[in-house]
């Protein structure tokens, strides 16, 4: 950060200095959810950060030990609630493996274009909550503008706006009408101007900039050592995409870039999700232009009583959700295991608080674009 | 080499320093090994340090009682490689020079500072007694285990030695046992007043039912 555009930040003086705990959260705006971080200060300058989560709890993993197969799908909606399809997907995945199902082609593909709009959509709400936690209040609203196009599609494939309950295991609930893909034209041509317009408004802003250049640097090592994956890996300038890496689905099919970030700071993290929604926006054009027609459902067993473990995981919007699940040959999971990026991120908070301004402490949190239901499962 | 290949070179030089960590293969390429408490420490640092494992997805335990739990760790090894699958990088310096017009023109072979493929990953696997749910902590070799061996600790009630700070993660400090454990039954536990971590005195309570019983 430039010297001159801080003033100097206010310290406790010496004599009789002490630091003072203070409670971020849990009901504080910028924490995106009832996160609580309790910070040391010494003035406004912080020394040390220890995030309290649990608050969204609900055992998600044994509950899924109580339900079959097919009846966890749901449940896998509410971990990261902005991008409830990529969850959906891991969990799939994941009993797919376990129970050797084949996905028809359609299918795969409807995945992938469903997949890949929703990670639009939680870029768009990164974007604008972002903007909105360094004090710019118009990103915000061009975001959710563009957001609720992206969503009438959604609602008009799924019937609802958020917890979609769409994908099974071995397919898709239904297919894409006619009303479907005029909703995702429209969206489509929507973003193309949006991506154009945020840009123009909001990268080369030099408030912005100030905010957050150099804040929450991040070296390659330290971001493989620290189990980061997804746009903050990428961010430190790690070219790591499941997507292309670890083929799942169609993906080894199309063609993408993978854009990735040179110092790690909260900066090129922005870039690269920005960047990725254009070539989220390049995948759903080639899906729409090779999709098959064909069953969207494939053949599974009438009774799902596998046995074995599989661990499948999928490049969400947020990083690498992961699913570990142990059948024991009856209906229920023996165990199931949910790894959330958002959780594995969230430790970067202490690495990072220490020498940084309370202010900054709020693009911290913006910049890992965490989710409670998922850190908290 | 393909991911397969790796791995069971991989399997032969396992075999070879660690005789006793049984090994196989999954039909998907990951290898996956079985070690025994007392060596599970040094294999893990051999993986980090010879095998070139420095990726930690998740660490996991799985309860077959009566006798044991299943610590299930996941790690990638990854890195630039000749073989690595030809990765089409976007580098966002060339976006900072392009400035605010970017649709569809940003697209290009840039240099990126490390270009990582997943060249093999393993699945780590320790059985743990039940009556002495003690194993070391690999948060030395990477950093990403402290949460998720909180985790394991706070759910599942295995204790790690070395651990820099084992405390509950997602439950609350008075919370009695541990829920992923197989025997857990959540109703009696918190329906017992003294299990509860302040009395619930209702001021209107005369004939000692709860409210809404």
């Amino acid at each position: 950060m430039p010297d001159n555009l801080r003033s100097t930040p206010i310290t406790m003086p010496d004599e009789g200095a002490r630091e003072l705990v203070v409670n971020m959260g849990p009901q504080h705006p910028s924490t995106h959810g009832v996160l609580r971080v309790k910070i040391t200060l010494n003035g406004e300058t912080l020394e040390a950060a220890d995030p309290d989560i649990g608050y969204l709890h609900r055992c998600f993993e044994k509950i899924s030990e109580g339900l079959t197969y097919p009846q966890v799908m749901p449940y896998t909606d509410r971990t990261d609630y902005v991008a409830a399809i990529t969850d959906e997907w891991a969990y799939a995945l994941a009993a797919e493996r376990l129970l050797g199902v084949e996905v028809p082609e359609r299918a795969e593909y409807i995945r992938v274009i469903m997949g890949e709009v929703q990670r639009l959509l939680s870029h768009l709400i990164w974007f604008g909550s972002f903007a909105m936690d360094m004090g710019a209040v118009t990103p915000f609203l061009y975001a959710w503008r563009e957001r609720e196009t992206g969503y009438d599609f959604m609602e008009t494939v799924t019937g609802t706006r958020q917890l979609y309950n769409f994908l099974r295991i071995g397919g898709v609930r239904n297919d894409i009408d006619d009303d479907g893909w005029q909703a995702l034209d429209r969206f489509l041509k929507a973003m193309d101007q949006a991506l154009i317009e945020y840009d123009t408004l909001f990268t080369k802003n030099p408030i912005f900039e100030v905010r957050a250049k150099g804040i929450g640097p991040l070296s390659a090592e330290e971001a493989i050592a620290f189990g980061a994956s997804g746009p903050v890996l990428r961010g430190s300038g790690v070219a790591r995409d499941l997507r292309r890496d670890e083929p799942y689905s169609v993906y080894d099919r199309l063609d993408f870039a993978v854009p990735v970030g040179s110092s790690g700071d909260a900066y090129d993290r922005y870039l690269v999700r920005m960047l990725e929604m254009e070539q989220s926006l390049r995948i759903i054009r080639q899906a729409i232009k090779q999709i098959p027609p064909g069953d969207i459902q494939g053949k599974v067993p009438k009774a799902m009583k596998p046995t074995g473990e599989a661990y499948a995981r999928v490049e969400a919007p947020k990083g690498e959700v992961a699913c570990y699940l142990v059948g024991n040959g009856t209906v229920n999971p023996y165990r199931m295991h949910w790894r959330s990026p958002c959780f594995t991120h969230l430790q970067l908070l202490p690495h990072w608080a220490p020498g940084n301004l309370v202010a900054d402490m709020v693009v911290l949190i913006g910049t890992i674009d965490i989710i409670l239901g998922e850190v908290d499962r | 080499m393909g991911k397969a290949e790796r791995a069971s070179a991989m399997e032969a030089s396992i075999k070879e320093q660690f005789p006793g960590v049984a090994t196989e293969i999954t039909p998907r390429g990951e290898l996956v090994a079985r070690v025994s408490p007392g060596g599970y420490l040094d294999f893990c640092r051999y993986l980090r340090d010879e095998q070139g494992f420095k990726f930690l997805s998740m660490i996991t335990a799985v309860d077959y009682p009566p006798d044991r739990f299943e610590l299930v760790l996941y790690l990638d090894a990854y890195g630039a490689s000749g073989d690595a699958p030809a990765m089409q990088v976007m580098d966002t310096r060339t976006r900072q020079e392009l400035g605010p017009r970017s649709a569809g023109l940003t697209t290009s072979q840039g240099t990126p500072v490390m270009v990582a493929a997943t060249l093999a990953s393993i699945i780590v696997k320790c059985d743990v007694p039940h009556d002495h749910p003690v194993i070391p902590s690999v948060t030395p070799l990477w950093p990403t285990a402290n949460w998720h061996e909180r985790e394991v600790y706070d759910l599942m009630g295995i204790k790690f030695e070395g651990h820099p700070d084992l405390r509950r993660i997602l439950l609350p400090d008075w919370f009695p046992g541990h829920p992923l454990r197989k025997d857990f039954t959540s109703k009696p536990a918190l329906r017992e007043p003294e299990a509860r971590p302040w009395p619930v005195v209702w001021p209107d309570q005369k004939d000692g039912r709860e409210p809404g019983e």
